[in-house]
């Protein structure tokens, strides 16, 4: 072949310019290399190896996280490697997506927390000012005998009172929280009750149902029609859950998102509302508005099962009751026209009638209509059913008439009225940031009249706070004797001397058009709550902390922060790592953190499954860390043999009476047998110990054992779990089936879902029945200041986190709509001074299309340690309370874990500007 | 007669005229070889100590690699000074080239590459491996420096047949010089009995992003070692090939006649790439390479997709015919290509 | 012959969270010069996702012929692993806790942000991870044969006894998932889990995707979910095929809520741009997204739809086949 030729077959030929360009490349396939052997692929074998560690625990994370999630831990030379989901969740129905693999970015990342610089090892005690930075190391001998003197100097001298042992919300489970609860609860020390100091009570929830935590298992998304999720970003937040959202979309479900920013859930969902912060309330009235208007109501359910057809006095405003027919008649009986005899009749289930059910026989309630009733003073009362005044409330909030306000085209409200009443099956989410607005508890008491005027109860669906188990049988562990419960909002309230932000950031008469209160009222009721007692017990003056940040927590940062610590004789802080709030305390004492004790933890309801932590054989605790129950315990020791030195046996406490055989006597503190008492008897000396107590003792944890545990790492609670439902074994879980099948009334003050209260606080506010208010921003500011959860942290447990924040930006950020940043000449990443009459912070600006143009926002709970000067977002946001959270001893709004009231955080104003770097 | 057998007898009557004496400085005339200084107590280790200045350097000339590097950007040949010196077994290469900026390993950077050099041996063999990495039946060594890394021995059979060698590593030690080059000291034991030792050298310039292909490579060099026995007919046939006696000009002539021009690259133009890029094949390839791939392109060939095809075997064969014309059209076209640099 | 192990990513269920990529850098890149690479991660787009502006950076094929690439740059383009100063918390009452050096990029740097115009703000989660590509450039591009292709899963591997360090595969990846380890020496990337699949154990990313959104099967396997979506439905694509390395995790694409008009009503026009679509997963997705929502009306009109059925994911074991025959494992 001639060369000529050779080169014109060449170009025709596909080997051809095969492979041209810069890099020329060699070769087209080569497997395996070259040349070469695949021995070298052990590398990645061995490592893996290595990941799987030489003993294996369980483990779940007890953090103020609702998601529990069981994880596989892995351990090596001590150490734990690694950690993975179980994923081994069974499913309950073949038609219902299983749980697994449960766990996120936090909990994956804990073993990585356990050995990072943050982590408390040895117990400190300042050796400067408070919060000076300095530190000298001290032996555990040494801590717990000055904090037993510090607790038995004030406890002799200042009575039982002055002590608050508090466990906050870093630690929920039933078994690490277990210690802290019973020593508090021997000692008769204060506790704060956590839900209300965090801000997470749902208040309307509690109006209307008298429980603040009710809902469904997060798979009951899955066979939904409609959901509406309102103001939860449940993507960030209900991550282990979320995958029931998205696959409920496959299934054809409409998802209403509801939230001022676009934020992922909005992402995901069928339909986005933009709704203005702090306007919820009116989109509320606005849905209730088309519903009612166009009549797409459940008739029957509303008669029977609401306080609808009750009758209200039109005179004066207030149900009428069986005292008003009758002198000295009963204050928990309410009435009903009956159609059927045209005359008013005491409704069934109502707790002052005999019959305790719903079930209203040959009743037949009125919704509409005005009538009179003969008083017992032989006058005529008007009375009209409870009905007509909703429908003339409501019929105030037309969406065209709210649609300036909450920034959402009438359409849309329309649409969403439409699937919600249209749905077999719909939920509404209503998510912990509503309450932290003034106007939170009439949106979710507005979500609850929703779900009842369309019958969205049990299967249907209804309202979602969120579901909680009930566990019996945990009292005598945790709750031997009656402790000091205190208000968490109102205790913090006090302590921190809020009202005087409260004072400075808003005005009076602006407060009082958005709210309907002033000062004067919040001072007056505040008065009230101290005159009769029994949620605030004056300010504590020595402090044991046990998990939780306090001082990065409230509201007026520095503001709370001074006033509690002017107080404090002796404060403790017990953490497995430096907090913001560890940071000023006098003694520190180093704790285990989740993997590195037994635990046991099943009161969520999100699931059915109750994790244990079951730690690897081969794990060896970091430093001296010690068990929140092994410090207890050696705690109470302490203190027996402190007050033995001082000759005190036992202090009698007044506060609280026992019942004895037959006369009721004073509770004794016992502190001669303190330690015996803590043990049971010397029965429960380790964690091990407590939960094989709790697997025993929790008749909702039937028949599992710690066998079970360690086998699993979790194990399914029973039928019992459940409390306004069974907990059926084959389907998610919904709540106030025993009320909605079985009649059984609920505990509210009428006996059923209340929409009317009319306790003159409520009445003089004008929130006796669901209306809108809001937003109490003041106008001195030109941006609305909100801080939605964030995706990076269980609250500040995790925020500081070297993996997570390579996952950011490294620093806290603040989110700036474009436009809004523009105006200020602020560009992606300056750093910015975020300021208004409180306080101010810096941080670096991230510009976020899908922020509203009128706000500022922050992914909240960065530590304030991570700001410049140490000064965190609180800095910004004022004290404010709800005044009719401050209702007190009025029927099911009488003070208990059902009905507390929140710090409010999202209704400060604030400006920005750039600063210098 | 074939041409090969002409070959042959040329070759023979060539070498049955040539002084062996003569052989040594042929090719030392040809810049292709230099001898190696004795030292008697030992090659200091620091390119400046005084007695590397008692060794003469040979100056070669680096030219920028075209077989994988990017070719639209080459860059002019960089000349390297080489100073050998021997102690017993221990063989020191003292190298000294232009470099204007040192670039280091730096853990800091994923686009970072060090300034680095290496010397590659080869066995004694008629005719020398490819220059790049060797050949399958021809292995050879090589002592890599990267500044800021540990130096290394490697062997390879040819192009990315790179691999870690028994034996300890050289040990080197670099220092800037002050015309803003290198000069590095590389010493390790003597590879290869071969005397004269073929060595090439090869450096990269960081800044150049230079490592692997993209990099300054000089063609085989001889290094005769004071105190080893020289083989004289090896030296002579090496000679022989180092001594052109073919017409360039009319070389030139012939890759247009024979097509070359038509896969390979001979002016630096960069079109054209069906074969290896030739344009600088006087720099880099030893006469006999070229000599031997013309008579018998399946003696090695440069491993690239485009440059062969499976054969009825199954194994390679070039998309390069043998060649077939005169031996005197052989020594032009040799005589030409040794031209380009 | 070939087989290939290959993934479906629903976008849908993706949920941003991340725990793919923790859960891959802790098994594998949280040490030994490996803490900047993330061999997964999810990024947000539109943005210039990880490393910096990853689509601009070339690589791939032009047709037969490799596509010129640049390597990113450690600080500028993938951002330096910060390390943070815990023990001021222990002696200092002013410093805050920060980076030891400023990052000036990350692997989530523009988390959420999108692109738009509030209230038409966009963004959705694109999780990368290496393709495991039937046309590898990466291994087109190695001069060392230091990159192959496993005949039993087509698991795309760099022998890390051969790898110099060279770096052609990093500028040859279209999708920049190779990464030089400037410690070692060598360069790395997903290795799709290959310890963990031997032993009949899922990739760490999609067996702890807590979003479900992750399906793991072969490509021939007929009953696996691989199949079904990408070549029955076809509502399952290949990031970026243009560049032209034929890859082997696909995507399923993104809904969207709708739009709204300038006065705020809604408009029947989806938020994410098709173009930006397109752009990222070629004209196709226009079918598949449409063939999403066709069965999602289905579905609300109560009729079943297998493909969502598949999507949906009952039980999280089903969302994995691995049949790997039995003397691969070790």
């Amino acid at each position: 072949m001639r060369r000529r030729e050779f080169l014109r077959g060449s170009a025709a030929s596909s080997l051809g310019l095969a492979f041209g360009g810069p890099l020329a490349p060699l070769v087209a396939h080569a497997a395996p290399a070259a040349g070469g052997t695949r021995a070298w692929e052990k590398l990645y074998r061995e490592a893996f190896a290595a990941s799987r560690g030489s003993s294996q625990g369980f483990a779940f994370h007890c953090s103020n996280c609702q998601g529990n999630c069981a994880w596989r831990v892995f351990a090596a030379d001590g150490k734990v490697v690694r950690e993975e989901q179980v994923a081994a969740y069974p499913p309950i129905s073949p038609r219902i997506p299983d749980a697994n693999p449960r766990g996120c970015n936090k909990g994956i990342v804990h073993s990585r927390e356990m050995y990072q610089g943050d982590r408390l090892l040895f117990p400190l005690k300042r050796a400067g000012a408070r919060g000076a930075g300095k530190w000298q190391r001290i032996t555990w001998d040494e801590a717990l005998t000055e904090i037993a003197a510090g607790v038995m100097e004030s406890i002799s001298r200042h009575g039982l009172g002055s002590l608050m042992l508090y466990c906050g919300t870093g630690i929920l489970s039933q078994g690490r929280r277990a210690g802290p609860l019973r020593l508090g609860s021997l000692l008769g020390a204060q506790r704060l009750y956590p839900a209300s100091a965090v801000g997470d009570m749902f208040t309307g929830a509690s109006l209307a149902y008298a429980l603040a935590t009710t809902g469904h298992t997060l798979d009951a998304w899955f066979e939904c029609d409609t959901i509406i999720l309102w103001g939860i970003n449940a993507l960030v937040s209900r991550i282990p859950d979320a995958h029931y959202l998205t696959e409920a979309r496959y299934n054809g479900a409409r998802i209403w998102a509801i939230s001022p920013d676009y934020n992922a859930t909005a992402k995901i969902a069928t339909n986005w509302v933009p709704v203005r912060p702090g306007t919820d309330a009116y989109l509320a009235m606005s849905l209730l508005h088309v519903l009612l208007r166009d009549g797409k109501i459940d008739e029957a359910f509303i008669r029977e099962q609401t306080d609808l057809p009750f009758l209200i006095r039109t005179d004066t405003g207030e149900l009428l009751r069986h005292r008003d027919l009758r002198q000295a008649g009963k204050d928990d009986l309410f009435y009903a026209w009956d159609e059927a005899t045209a005359k008013a009749v005491p409704m069934p289930g109502t707790p002052g009638h005999f019959k305790k059910t719903l079930r209203l026989g040959d009743i037949r309630p009125a919704l509409t209509g005005r009538y009179e009733v003969m008083g017992h003073d032989g006058k005529a009362i008007p009375v009209t059913p409870v009905f007509e005044r909703i429908k003339a409330e409501a019929a105030k909030f037309s969406p065209e008439r709210t649609h300036s306000i909450t920034g959402v085209h009438p359409d849309l409200v329309e649409r969403m009225a439409a699937d919600f009443a249209g749905a077999r099956k719909a939920i509404v989410n209503i998510g912990f940031s509503l309450h932290k607005y003034v106007s939170g508890t009439m949106t979710c008491w507005a979500a609850a009249l929703a779900c009842a005027l369309t019958g969205h109860a049990g299967e249907r669906g209804g309202l979602d706070t969120e579901n909680n188990w009930s566990l019996g049988g945990i009292a005598p562990l945790a709750s031997p004797k009656p402790a000091r419960f205190t208000s968490g909002f109102f205790g913090e309230w006090m302590n921190g001397e809020m009202a005087a932000t409260m004072r400075r950031h808003y005005r009076d008469e602006h407060l009082r058009n958005a709210t309907g209160y002033g000062f004067d009222d919040v001072e007056a009721l505040t008065r009230q709550r101290l005159e009769r007692g029994g949620s605030y017990y004056g300010k504590p003056r020595v402090l044991l902390l046990f998990a939780d940040n306090m001082f990065r927590r409230n509201k007026a940062e520095r503001q709370h922060r001074e006033a509690v610590l002017k107080g404090l004789d002796l404060y403790v802080n017990i953490n497995h790592r430096m907090d913001s709030s560890a940071l000023w305390a006098d003694i520190v004492l180093p704790a285990t953190s989740h993997y590195e004790t037994w635990d046991i933890r099943g009161e969520l309801g999100y699931h059915r499954f109750c994790n244990v932590t079951v730690p690897p054989p081969d794990l060896r605790r970091v430093g001296e860390v010690r068990s929140e129950w092994e410090i207890c315990l050696a705690l109470a020791e302490a203190i027996a043999k402190d007050a033995g030195r001082r000759g005190i046996k036992t202090i009698p406490d007044p506060d609280f009476l026992a019942q004895g055989t037959d006369k009721a006597a004073p509770v004794v503190r016992d502190f001669e047998s303190l330690a015996a008492d803590f043990t049971m008897g010397g029965k429960l000396k380790s964690d091990a110990e407590v939960v094989a107590w709790l697997m025993a003792n929790v008749p909702q944890i039937t028949p599992w054992t710690p066998d079970d545990a360690r086998k699993h790492g979790f194990v399914v609670l029973n039928q019992e779990a459940g409390f306004t439902s069974p907990l059926y074994a084959n389907r998610p879980y919904h709540s106030f089936e025993r009320n909605v099948y079985l009649r059984q009334p609920y505990k509210t003050l009428s006996g059923r879902q209340q929409f009317l209260i009319d306790h003159p606080v409520f009445r003089r506010a004008g929130w006796a029945l669901p209306t809108a208010i809001g937003p109490a921003r003041p106008t001195s500011y030109p941006f609305a200041f909100y801080t939605p959860h964030t995706r990076w942290g269980i609250h500040s447990q995790w925020r500081a986190n070297t993996l997570l924040l390579r996952l950011q930006r490294g620093e806290p950020l603040v989110w700036l709509n474009p436009k809004t940043a523009g105006a200020r000449r602020v560009q992606d990443g300056d750093r910015i001074r975020v300021f208004n009459d409180i306080g101010e912070f810096r941080a670096r600006a991230k510009l976020m299309p899908a922020v509203p143009p009128d706000a500022v926002v922050t992914d909240h709970a960065w530590e304030p340690y991570m700001f410049d000067g140490r000064t965190g977002k609180n800095a910004v946001v004022a004290g404010l309370v709800s005044l009719v959270e401050l209702v007190d001893g009025f029927g099911h709004l009488t003070f208990d874990p059902n009905w507390d009231g929140n710090m409010i955080a999202h209704e400060s104003a604030v400006d920005f500007a750039k600063v210098p770097e | 007669m074939s041409l090969r057998g002409a070959l042959t007898l040329a070759l023979a009557a060539i070498l049955a005229t040539s002084a062996a004496a003569d052989d040594a400085a042929t090719l030392r005339g040809a810049g292709r070889l230099s001898d190696a200084a004795a030292a008697a107590r030992g090659v200091s280790l620091d390119p400046l100590a005084p007695h590397w200045q008692a060794v003469p350097a040979v100056r070669l000339v680096a030219y920028p690699q075209t077989s994988i590097a990017a070719a639209a950007d080459r860059s002019p040949p960089r000349e390297v000074d080489v100073r050998v010196a021997v102690a017993g077994k221990t063989v020191a290469v003292r190298l000294e080239w232009p470099d204007e900026t040192a670039d280091g390993w730096d853990t800091d950077r994923t686009d970072a590459f060090p300034d680095a050099a290496a010397v590659q041996f080869a066995a004694q063999s008629d005719v020398l491996p490819y220059i790049g990495m060797g050949e399958p039946q021809q292995p050879v060594r090589l002592w890599l420096w990267r500044h800021q890394r540990r130096a290394e021995v490697l062997a390879a059979r040819g192009f990315g047949s790179l691999e870690p060698a028994r034996g300890s590593p050289p040990n080197a030690q670099a220092v800037r010089t002050g015309r803003g080059g290198w000069a590095l000291v590389l010493r390790g034991e003597r590879p290869f009995p071969a005397n004269p030792l073929p060595m090439a050298v090869a450096v990269w310039d960081g800044a150049e992003q230079g490592r692997a292909g993209r990099k300054y490579l000089t063609a085989w060099h001889l290094v005769r070692l004071p105190g080893v026995k020289v083989d004289r007919a090896w030296l002579r046939r090496l000679a022989e090939e180092a001594r052109s006696t073919g017409d360039a000009a009319r070389g030139r002539h012939l890759v247009v006649d024979h097509g070359c021009n038509g896969c390979h690259d001979l002016q630096g133009t960069h079109t054209i790439d069906a074969g290896p890029d030739l344009s600088i094949a006087g720099g880099i390839h030893w006469p006999g390479y070229l000599r031997r791939s013309l008579l018998n392109p399946n003696a090695f060939i440069v491993p690239h997709v485009g440059y062969m095809q499976p054969g009825t075997d199954g194994r390679p064969v070039s998309l390069m015919p043998a060649f077939e014309g005169s031996s005197q059209d052989l020594g032009d076209l040799v005589a030409y290509l040794a031209s380009r640099r | 012959m070939t087989r290939q192990l290959a993934m479906v990513i629903d976008l849908n269920k993706c949920i941003g969270c991340q725990t793919c990529t923790l859960a891959c850098k802790t098994q594998w890149t949280d040490r030994g010069g490996r803490e900047f690479m993330y061999w997964n991660h999810v990024e947000t787009q539109p943005g210039k996702g990880y490393p910096r502006g990853w689509q601009e950076a070339g690589g791939g094929w032009s047709g037969d012929a490799l596509r010129p690439g640049r390597l990113p740059r450690l600080a500028e383009d993938y951002g330096v692993p910060s390390e943070f100063n815990y023990d001021a918390l222990f002696n200092d009452a002013r410093e805050p806790l920060r980076p030891s050096t400023p990052p000036a990029w990350g692997p989530n740097w523009d988390e959420d942000q999108g692109a738009g115009e509030y209230p038409n703000a966009y963004f959705f989660y694109l999780p990368r991870l290496c393709n495991h590509c039937t046309r590898p450039a990466c291994l087109a591009a190695c001069p060392r044969q230091a990159i192959y292709k496993r005949d039993e899963d087509g698991i795309v591997l760099i022998d890390q006894d051969r790898c110099r360090g060279y770096r052609y595969c990093v500028a040859a990846c279209p999708y920049k998932k190779v990464y030089f380890n400037p410690h070692a020496g060598r360069s790395e990337k997903c290795i799709f889990c290959y310890p963990r699949v031997e032993r009949g154990i899922p990739p760490a990313c999609a067996f702890q995707c807590v979003g479900r959104a992750r399906h793991v099967a072969f490509r021939d396997d007929e009953q696996g979910a691989i199949h079904k979506l990408v070549d029955l439905w076809k509502v399952a694509l290949p990031l970026r095929p243009d560049f032209g390395t034929e890859p082997n995790v696909f995507y399923v694409p993104p809904l969207s809520p709708p739009s709204f008009e300038t006065d705020g009503r809604p408009s029947s026009r989806p938020r994410l741009p098709d173009d930006h679509l397109e752009h990222l997963f070629g004209p196709a997705v226009r079918d598949a997204l449409a063939r999403l929502e066709a069965e999602i009306a289905r579905k609300q009109a109560g009729h079943t739809s297998e493909m969502l059925d598949l999507l949906i994911a009952y039980r999280h074991g089903d969302m994995f086949r691995l049949d790997r025959p039995k003397e691969a494992a070790q």
